[in-house]
């Protein structure tokens, strides 16, 4: 069963987007800001991170960076979710590190999708490549 | 006796001889370089040096013990004779004019100077002569006369005391005198006893120092007027350089201080802060809002230079202009920060131009000052506000879409838990929850979409994408509503059809648009959607969405694009959807540098295409769109050259200036953006091929900078690759060199007499057409009308217009045949044409319309607003040739 990361301050969000990836056979750990989430995620070492970007204490750009520069979890792909879909916000993402992104509101089959994608790259002989 | 002896005399001899004056004499006079005889009481030469010889071109042996009368005429004889008389008489010298015939018979002019002979008892024994030639002096004279004749000025000459020796006949009219009654007379008798005084003192120095004076005098005419006027004295000289009189040259001042007297009224009764500076920058004059603006009286301001109120910086940059100004007689703006009296910086835009004198020449610079700090906190203000406004859009977005996110996520997880506990029963409810939530999202999207683009905030993010897999995403997107309405979907994509650089969601979401219009409006159909590529006329990518669903009618078309409009509310309420996706699609593909069209037939289907170049430039997106678009900016008749060759450019030049067009030239990329920035001209003409900074840097700086971005670029072209990039890169349109000048015309006629809006109506339909300029001319614009293409034909021949209307159905030649007629003249390919037809177009139709036509409307389904809207935007827009 695949470990998910979410690392989300939104509450509703949170419960809803956990609910779904739980049905979908996920197991789904919390993190409700970006210090959490590090430390979690080295805690757990989950096969992927779901950063919302806008968060408490530790924004998800800067959480990124420190997850993508920590050794032990760089391998952790990460998608990030992002309110503003502005230009740049893309090219920030993946500048940051990100594997992936997705817009709010969350399209949940969307997400999925991705994620399933992310997780299936991850496990390929390949091995993780940035893709857009 | 003889003076041929060329020995001198000794000193010693000389004084042994003084008893003999005689024999001094002739050796002084042997020597001299002017021609001097010696006759006696009766006139007989006894003596002739050799200047005698060469002036009359016999030698001395044919000269002595001649009478002098053999060599002049009997008149002068007689003259001679008395002149002696008097010199041996009376002992006194005497001048008289001769005119001895020479031995070639040729009569040389002189003047004879003859002086007593005396001998050492003081008796008078005969004459000295000098003869001086006066032919060079004649000439002389003669050329100043007819000089002084027949200038236009009034020129006279006088003598040393200011009498008037001569006037030619400028003077008499400027005076009102007949030259009989000028000349002879004092000057002082014309003028004031003041301006006597002032006019002898210039004389004076005239006359001792041979240097040139003006005075103002204010000589009264017959008429008993005063006439204002400048003298202009100058030293008259004689042969040998001496001061003989003075050459006055008068001004009629009178026009000139009228004009100066309404230029200071002007001046002074300006609202704008007006001064007048000399060539170095001094204030000669300011005006009373000069005095507001900076709170200095006028006399702290005039006679001060302008650098001692800005800084050293901006000393520098005015200096500059100002030397433009006065050495190419140009104006000039510059931003400056005067300090007021009060100390405070005051923001301000100055233009300089040049101030003439009557002859054209720059004497000093008229400066008028601008107060920027209005529109500086005007500027500031809206910047603030936009940047709110941006802000709130953001925060907008976000706040709206958070709650509904979680009223989808919820309700879709609702939906799959009651599923799984087997709790249908709560399903249909839940499932009109989420349908609702769904579209109430979609409606906040595109209002959010739709006032982004209203203030202009849309912004393209372009990316290179793989056509085909954006097709396949959008299809898988679109499968399920199809499915719903039992729609078969067809795709077609071409083979060559590759990849193209645009903004990826904003194609994806019109495509998507179109897709799920043909779904909701087609029931157990066909939706088919065609992608091809096009290399006409550029590289163009098109999206064909057809559907064989309810189809609309021409009154529906016309309503189609208008946000908020419902085609047909109750087929809105049947069919869902927000009112807005299409307007919004239709902003994206124009954003893009693209199109929207359609047509359909109700109960047959109907057919969206998006036409969309392959590659999108990064251009600012469509002005935004009222009711109205903004018509095309009132251009003035300047125009900018940019060419590295001189010589064409210059040509240029000349062929604009005789159409009344003004140019300037610039031969650098550099200075062409320099002049550009300054001159802010209506069109610019570029040379694509120069050395250092070409024409392709040209044209990218300029539309990047948004001062210069609306200026019209037409690119002066020798090779036909350069056109397609040239319109990519923003240029509105090509001539090919070597430059035809009736085409080039046309061109910039299109760009600078959009002020002059002129529109050619073609239509069979008489009362349509009265309808029509109507309309148009109580909007200003110009109308032509034509009832058939042939007439239309012959009225292109006389005038140009700058859009036309053209029907299609009329009888003799019919709106096609007419453009196929246009297409073969190659100067009017790129005017904008706009269909207005009540003819039901077929595709085949469509084909022979392609390419030239700005617009296809209805009759009968477009307001008359908007068909204002679309001719202005037909006329502003066309910026295509092929």
């Amino acid at each position: 069963m695949p470990k998910v990361l979410l690392v989300e301050d939104n509450e509703e969000n949170r419960d809803a987007l956990s609910r779904h990836l739980r049905r979908r056979g996920y197991q789904v750990l919390i993190a409700v800001d970006g210090t959490e989430g590090i430390d979690v995620a080295r805690a757990e070492t989950p096969d992927l991170i779901l950063m919302d970007m806008s968060l408490p204490v530790l924004d998800g750009w800067q959480a990124t960076r420190q997850l993508k520069t920590a050794p032990e979890m760089r391998g952790i792909p990460i998608i990030a979710l992002t309110a503003h879909a502005m230009a740049g916000d893309r090219e920030k993402a993946l500048e940051a590190g990100c594997d992936d992104y997705d817009t709010k509101p969350i399209d949940f089959p969307r997400l999925l999708a991705k994620i399933e994608t992310v997780l299936a790259k991850k496990s390929s002989p390949a091995g993780k490549e940035d893709h857009a | 006796m003889t003076s041929s002896t060329q020995s001198q005399p000794s000193r010693a001899s000389l004084e042994e001889d003084r008893s003999n004056p005689s024999l001094g004499a002739a050796i002084i006079i042997a020597n001299a370089p002017d021609p001097v005889f010696v006759s006696d009481l009766e006139g007989k030469i006894l003596q002739a040096n050799q200047a005698v010889s060469e002036l009359l071109g016999f030698r001395p042996a044919e000269l002595i013990e001649q009478s002098l009368s053999r060599f002049i005429s009997p008149e002068e004889t007689r003259e001679f004779t008395a002149a002696l008389r008097e010199v041996v008489e009376k002992g006194e010298t005497r001048n008289a004019r001769l005119n001895p015939r020479s031995a070639s018979g040729e009569v040389i002019p002189t003047t004879l100077n003859a002086s007593a002979l005396r001998d050492s008892d003081g008796q008078v024994i005969g004459a000295i002569g000098i003869l001086r030639d006066m032919r060079e002096l004649d000439k002389a004279r003669a050329y100043a006369e007819s000089l002084i004749k027949n200038a236009p000025d009034p020129v006279f000459v006088s003598d040393l005391e200011g009498k008037i020796l001569q006037a030619n006949d400028a003077v008499s009219q400027l005076l009102g005198f007949r030259r009989d009654e000028v000349v002879e007379q004092s000057l002082s008798r014309f003028i004031s006893p003041e301006e006597t005084r002032e006019f002898t003192a210039a004389l004076r120095e005239v006359v001792e120092k041979g240097v040139t004076r003006n005075a103002r005098l204010n000589p009264r005419s017959a008429s008993g007027e005063v006439i204002p006027t400048t003298l202009n004295a100058s030293a008259l000289r004689d042969a040998t350089g001496t001061v003989i009189g003075a050459i006055g040259i008068l001004r009629d001042m009178r026009e000139l201080d009228k004009a100066r007297a309404y230029a200071e009224s002007l001046i002074k009764n300006a609202p704008d802060p007006v001064f007048v500076s000399d060539l170095e920058g001094k204030i000669l004059q300011a005006n009373d809002a000069v005095s507001q603006l900076l709170g200095f009286r006028r006399d702290e301001v005039v006679e001060q230079s302008l650098s001692r109120f800005i800084s050293p910086e901006e000393t520098r940059e005015f200096t500059a202009a100002l030397r433009e100004v006065v050495e190419k007689g140009v104006t000039r703006n510059a931003r400056l920060n005067p300090r007021s009296a009060s100390g405070e910086t005051i923001s301000t835009t100055l233009n300089a131009s040049a101030l003439r004198d009557t002859d054209g020449r720059v004497i000093g610079a008229i400066g008028i000052l601008r107060d920027m700090r209005e529109l500086d906190k005007a500027r500031e203000a809206a910047e603030i506000a936009n940047r709110a406004k941006s802000q709130f859009l953001a925060n907008m977005s976000h706040e709206l879409r958070t709650p509904l996110n979680a009223i989808i996520l919820y309700t879709d997880l609702l939906r799959d838990e009651a599923t799984d506990r087997g709790l249908e029963y709560f399903l249909p409810d839940l499932k009109k929850i989420y349908g609702a939530a769904k579209h109430l999202l979609s409606l906040i999207n595109d209002v959010l979409d739709l006032s982004k683009i209203e203030s202009g905030k849309l912004e393209l993010v372009l990316e290179t994408f793989d056509v085909p897999t954006m097709i396949r995403d959008v299809v898988t997107t679109i499968e399920p509503l199809a499915q719903k309405n039992a729609d078969h979907l067809e795709v077609h994509c071409g083979p060559d059809v590759g990849t193209m650089r645009a903004d990826l969601t904003k194609v994806r979401q019109s495509l998507f648009n179109l897709l799920s219009n043909a779904c909701k409006f087609t029931e157990s159909g066909t939706i088919r959607l065609e992608v091809a590529r096009t290399q006409r006329d550029g590289d163009w990518l098109t999206f064909r969405v057809s559907d064989t669903g309810i189809g609309m009618t021409p009154d529906h078309l016309g309503k189609l694009f208008q946000p908020f409009t419902q085609v047909d509310p109750s087929a809105t309420r049947r069919f869902g959807g927000t009112g807005l996706g299409l307007a919004i699609t239709r902003h994206f593909c124009e954003a893009m540098g693209g199109a929207i069209t359609v047509e359909s037939q109700p109960g047959v289907g109907s057919t969206f295409i998006i036409r969309l170049p392959a590659v999108v430039g990064e251009v600012k997106p469509e002005p935004q769109p009222a009711p109205r678009p903004e018509p095309a900016r009132a251009r003035d008749r300047s125009v900018l050259i940019i060419d590295d060759n001189a010589t064409a450019g210059e040509a240029l030049k000349k062929i604009l200036h005789r159409k009344e067009f003004r140019a300037e030239v610039a031969t650098t990329g550099e200075e062409g953006l320099r002049l550009a920035r300054q001159l802010h001209p209506g069109v610019i003409m570029l040379d694509s091929v120069m050395p250092g900074m070409d024409g392709r840097a040209v044209l990218t700086a300029l539309k990047s900078e948004p001062e210069l971005a609306d200026i019209p670029v037409v690119l002066l072209t020798g090779m036909a690759q350069d056109r397609k990039e040239a319109l990519h890169l923003g240029a509105a349109d090509y001539v090919m060199k070597p430059v035809d000048p009736d085409h080039l015309f046309a061109i910039l006629h299109r760009y600078c007499d959009s002020a002059h809006r002129r529109a050619l109506i073609v239509d069979d339909d008489a009362d349509l057409r009265q309808h029509l300029r109507n309309l148009l001319e109580k909007e200003g614009w110009e109308v032509n009308e034509a009832a058939d293409g042939q007439e239309a034909l012959a009225q292109l021949a006389r005038r140009d217009p700058g859009v036309i209307l053209l029907d299609l159905v009329m009888p003799g030649m019919d709106g096609f045949e007419f453009l196929a007629a246009l297409q073969e003249k190659e100067e009017v390919c790129s005017m904008p044409i706009v269909i207005l037809t009540a003819k039901d177009l077929t595709a085949a139709d469509r084909q022979r319309l392609s390419g030239p036509i700005e617009k296809i409307l209805q009759k009968g389904s477009i307001a008359q607003d908007q068909l204002l809207a679309e001719v202005e935007a037909a006329m502003a827009g066309s910026n295509r040739c092929p």
